[in-house]
């Protein structure tokens, strides 16, 4: 999944060597692991992390599966939002996002406006080295959104509404009403899983 | 002889036969080799890739149209693929293949065909989502900046209409762009957005605002759309389908070169299939002939086995009446031994008698009865005046005397005669009882009755007295107590003369030391009977020992070699053995006859 092009499209040496520069990580994994930073146990500590985030029964699935119930008609209406606001075009399928990746601030300048550019800043250009992956990152699953501030590889939004926000003025360059970003929050709300109900 | 001759080529045969059979098992696993299966297998992972990848195109297609929600059947198409990329490469790896090496090119070019045409979907994917979403949005955003001058009164009617026109065109070319991306939409929609920025200063901010992010998503269609379409034809021209095809031509070739193999080798089965046929219809001739052969031999060999038969039994019935005839001529032989002795002994007594007949014929022809005659004629002539005569004649007076005297001569004469008749007649009593005794053994073929051995040796000895007086033979007789026991006493009495006539002649040839002769009897051990010969003779060599009893074999000038084996064969005869010691030439010899005295032996000792 790591290397997969339609995931991380990475290297496994280039990742252990960021794991091991990272000296949170590393002692984390020393903590964890006899010896440390290594492929496999990178493998077992990313297969402990993403058993986590299988959490299926979100009311939004239960909505999508015919409980017409399961979410409120203001989450219905955020849902609306969601979809003619064009969030949809790359937060999609059954994941809401993680299957493309997509330059950040399409329709701006983000970092230029945001200023103190950093290296992670070049997104996937760190991997592929090609000049068009430039600001290119992987779309993420908005599925549990609401649980993982903060938000973007900067961390530069705190909550759910700046995320939004960001994405509306650089993603969709458009702008949108204060009623309709609550709408879409509020739907957004609605993809947290059973965190509980583990396979 | 002919399958005789091939038994020691069996291992040879055999080992032709597993060569054979090796050469038809090769053959038949060469055409055996390949399964099929395995190429049909790859074949339908290549259509399935093949349509995969036609699939793929398609849904990227279908994204570009917006027919495609999302981007999932993008991602799934890529993880099949690549799944089926890996199964594909393992089987290479694992199965046979001529070009392996070819394959593997073959399967790495797809991969990085499809790599390649994966990066291009991946930015396709983001180029396309901006594209659709500023599509999506350009209607509302149009709406947007109409209301905005639409609803707020411009201080420049013109430059708001001349906007509201080019937002429109704007709106409609940018749809047309997006359907069909021509060079003249790009330059129609390049006019617009100048002739938007050119009219810009006379518009209030907040429709200046509206009518920026109009223009902005209208640039980004504009740019997204070129994108898009190079992407597009980047797409399609990634050579994934001829790869696919190549790796197929390579299978296909392969295949085809292994049915070929195949066939061929199924040729060569066949024909060594017949060649084995040809080999055994001439082996089963072979077979054929090879039993007719025998069975002729077989037959062949029954018959001469028949009259070998007949021949072994002729010849065997010839070699019975051979030894019958044989021993005949023995018995025969043995009795002319015995007669001849007898003869002999006759002619002995037959000497005295001539000598006795001679001494009386010759007394009585000198007898004095003339004398008495003469006196009975002179009494005659004087018988008147016969006692003057006697008393007064001169002659007559000598009468008396003279008639005494004869008397007395006649007396003694008769006596002579008479001493001579009682010898004669003693000779004569002689004879009778040695014709007697060889009447008793000659022509009594095995008659068993009870004799004391010791009367059979002297009977022998009395046969061959004289000869043995002749040469000056000393007997000496060692006889045991033995009891009466049930003897063939012709066979004995044969044997017994025949030792002693050899005895006797071995003795002949001897002259610096006594000739003597030792019989004796005894019982050994209760149940046999012995009886040895033996003799002071010039002995017999080591070398001859085993060979005297033999059919034939004799030392003497005139021999005839049947004695001691008509002896030995007679001892055989009656259940006993005939042996015989030597010490070598010099030492004179021993025979020894044995014969089973039988369990009553024991109790007849006493009587």
């Amino acid at each position: 999944v790591v290397r997969n092009p339609v995931e991380m499209g990475s290297k496994w040496d280039e990742i252990i060597r960021r794991v091991s520069n990272d000296p949170k990580y590393k002692t984390a994994f020393a903590a964890a692991y006899k010896d440390g930073v290594t492929q496999a146990n990178i493998q077992s500590a990313l297969a402990t992390y993403e058993r986590t985030l299988i959490t299926p029964n979100s009311r939004f699935d239960k909505y999508l599966r015919g409980d017409a119930n399961a979410i409120t008609a203001a989450e219905k209406a955020g849902y609306a939002k969601f979809k003619q606001y064009g969030c949809v075009a790359c937060h999609q399928g059954v994941n809401v996002g993680g299957n493309m990746f997509q330059k950040f601030g399409v329709m701006g300048n983000y970092f230029e406006k945001r200023g103190n550019p950093t290296e992670a800043d070049l997104g996937r250009y760190l991997v592929t080295r090609v000049e068009a992956d430039k600001h290119v990152f992987k779309v993420p699953s908005l599925r549990n959104v609401a649980l993982t501030a903060p938000y973007f590889h900067d961390a530069s939004a705190k909550t759910l509404e700046d995320a939004v926000d960001v994405m509306f003025r650089y993603q969709l360059g458009r702008v949108a009403s204060k009623e309709d970003k609550e709408a879409i929050v509020r739907f957004l709300n609605t993809l947290t899983g059973e965190l509980d109900a583990k396979p | 002889m002919k399958l005789l001759s091939r038994l020691p080529a069996w291992p040879s045969m055999s080992i032709a036969a597993i060569l054979l059979v090796s050469v038809l098992v090769f053959l038949y696993a060469r055409t055996q080799q390949k399964d099929e299966s395995g190429y049909f297998e790859d074949i339908a992972v290549l259509r399935h890739l093949k349509q995969l990848d036609a699939q793929w195109e398609l849904d990227v297609l279908k994204s570009k149209i917006g027919l495609n929600a999302h981007y999932d059947p993008l991602a799934d198409s890529l993880v099949e693929l690549t799944r089926l990329l890996d199964g594909m490469e393992r089987d290479f790896a694992a199965e046979q293949h001529d070009q392996a090496a070819a394959l593997v090119l073959g399967n790495a070019a797809l991969r990085r065909a499809i790599e390649e045409k994966a990066a291009l979907i991946e930015r396709f994917k983001s180029n396309n989502a901006v594209l659709r979403n500023s599509l999506a949005f350009l209607p509302t955003a149009e709406q947007d900046v109409r209301q905005s001058l639409g609803r707020i009164d411009t201080h420049d009617a013109s430059a708001a209409e001349r906007t509201s026109d080019n937002v429109n065109k704007l709106l409609l070319a940018s749809m047309l762009y997006s359907q069909s991306a021509s060079d003249e939409h790009a330059t129609e929609i390049q006019n617009g957005l100048r002739e938007l920025d050119a009219d810009k200063p006379l518009l209030r901010a907040e429709t200046r605002d509206r009518l920026e992010i109009f223009a902005a998503h209208v640039r980004t269609v504009l740019r997204e759309q070129r994108g898009v379409n190079e992407l597009l034809g980047r797409v399609a021209a990634v050579p994934t389908a001829a790869r696919v095809d190549e790796i197929h031509n390579i299978l296909s070739t392969e295949q085809q070169r292994v049915a070929d193999l195949s066939r061929q080798y199924r040729g060569y089965l066949l024909v060594f299939s017949a060649m084995l046929l040809g080999l055994f219809l001439y082996a089963a001739v072979r077979l054929v002939r090879s039993h007719a052969v025998i069975n002729r031999v077989n037959k062949e060999l029954h018959s001469a086995n028949e009259t070998l038969e007949q021949r072994v039994e002729e010849r065997t019935r010839e070699l019975r009446q051979a030894q019958s005839d044989l021993l005949a001529t023995a018995r025969q032989a043995g009795m002319a031994e015995i007669a001849t002795n007898v003869l002999h002994n006759v002619g002995n007594v037959l000497n005295s008698v001539n000598v006795s007949t001679g001494l009386v014929s010759a007394s009585v022809r000198a007898s004095k009865i003339q004398g008495l005659t003469r006196a009975v004629q002179m009494i005659n002539e004087h018988a008147d005046d016969l006692a003057s005569f006697i008393t007064q004649d001169a002659k007559g007076k000598m009468l008396p005397g003279y008639l005494t005297q004869l008397s007395q001569v006649l007396v003694a004469e008769q006596q002579g005669i008479i001493g001579e008749l009682t010898a004669m007649t003693r000779s004569v009593d002689h004879i009778k009882e040695i014709i007697a005794t060889q009447q008793a053994y000659a022509g009594t073929a095995s008659l068993m009755e009870p004799a004391r051995i010791e009367e059979l040796v002297e009977d022998a000895l009395r046969m061959n007295a004289g000869a043995l007086a002749r040469h000056q033979v000393v007997v000496e007789k060692e006889f045991a107590p033995v009891p009466v026991l049930p003897l063939d006493k012709g066979r004995i009495l044969q044997i017994l003369m025949n030792l002693i006539g050899n005895a006797k002649q071995a003795m002949e040839v001897v002259s610096d030391r006594a000739h003597r002769l030792t019989l004796s009897v005894g019982m050994v051990q209760d149940h046999t009977l012995r009886v040895a010969v033996a003799d002071t003779g010039e002995g017999i060599p080591a070398e001859n020992l085993a060979r005297v009893f033999a059919h034939g074999f004799t030392t003497k000038k005139d021999g005839h070699g049947f004695g001691l084996h008509s002896a030995v064969v007679a001892a055989r005869e009656m259940g006993g053995a005939l042996t015989v010691h030597s010490d070598g030439p010099g030492t004179g010899a021993v025979f020894i006859l044995e014969l089973p005295a039988g369990p009553t032996g024991k109790n007849e000792e006493t009587a």
